[in-house]
């Protein structure tokens, strides 16, 4: 898989957020739980503002095992952004990947989108184990 | 930082984190834990995230001066997991918690969904425990304790206790 220059590797308690240069899309995987939610999602949305700035398409990608309440309002204030730009005629779209023996995670992502009218899609997927 | 994976029918502490510990910590012992528990899955990560709501605060009372230890455990007691939290705070902060407490001891679950948007679209407040215990309430599904006790004129002690039960998440 192709990187971008855009990349912040996953701990065990931050997801692996980066680019896929061959699809464009912006993925967020793994676990997000920082410490400071609101200053480990800094750089990412400067990056989207840029990208937003550039009037590039975004495709967001977000495959989490678990996310405390202070990401999901950063996630909340990342999806405000995006809003935005869609309202505004940016090209931008959201695929929520859930475990599909949890169904509490696809709650999230539906709590998450509840209030957006972003387009988007809620995908179960198969345990990887 | 001590850890004791398992499970057994026996009520006994499986999980205690006392501080000051770091955010590597916690999720290393989450893991562990998490790991270590045979149990539906759905049920290790309702437990996950009261657990990290929970540590999230004894990290953040990691660093205080008081000469109480901020703490947290999980306990087996065969039906239900008992999560107990126990640290140190300013007594406005310890009203804060118990208000917030109180406020959703009554709530239904479309009334702890309603009230958890509303404070997720506020701006940030530092130092609030208020959406963590909001989540907890709600995803275990049962009243949230909480107790307070002055220390000093400066200090309180607060102590949460969850209850995540077995039977509700299978």
């Amino acid at each position: 898989m192709l990187m971008s220059t855009f990349e912040i590797p996953a701990t065990d308690y931050t997801p692996h957020v980066f680019e896929d240069s061959k699809t464009g899309v912006i993925w967020f995987k793994g676990e997000a739980y920082p410490e400071n939610a609101s200053a480990y999602f800094q750089p990412i949305m400067e990056w989207i503002r840029s990208r937003i700035a550039e009037k590039q398409p975004l495709k967001l990608a977000f495959s989490l095992d678990y996310l405390n309440t202070s990401s999901t309002k950063a996630l909340l204030d990342l999806l405000a952004i995006l809003e935005i730009y869609h309202q505004q005629g940016g090209k931008v779209s959201v695929i929520w990947y859930y475990p599909c023996d949890l169904e509490v995670m696809k709650e999230t992502g539906e709590e998450l989108l509840h209030d957006f009218s972003l387009p988007r899609l809620l995908e179960p997927v198969g345990r990887l184990t | 930082m001590k850890a004791h994976p398992g499970t057994s029918s026996a009520s006994r502490v499986v999980l205690e984190i006392r501080g000051p510990v770091t955010q590597a910590q916690i999720a290393a012992a989450t893991a562990r834990l998490i790991t270590s528990l045979v149990a539906p899955r759905q049920l290790k990560h309702l437990l996950k995230t009261i657990f990290v709501e929970m540590a999230q605060n004894v990290l953040k009372h990691s660093q205080n001066t008081s000469a109480i230890p901020a703490t947290i455990s999980i306990t087996d007691t065969g039906d239900s997991f008992t999560i107990h939290s126990r640290n140190a705070a300013s007594p406005a902060a310890a009203r804060q918690v118990a208000e917030i407490v109180s406020d959703t001891d009554q709530l239904s679950r479309t009334g702890l969904v309603r009230i958890r948007r509303t404070e997720l679209h506020k701006p940030r407040q530092s130092g609030c425990a208020g959406i963590g215990l909001i989540e907890i309430r709600r995803k275990t599904a049962s009243p949230v304790a909480c107790s307070i006790s002055p220390l000093s004129a400066d200090e309180s002690l607060v102590e949460i206790t969850a209850t995540l039960r077995k039977q509700a998440c299978s």
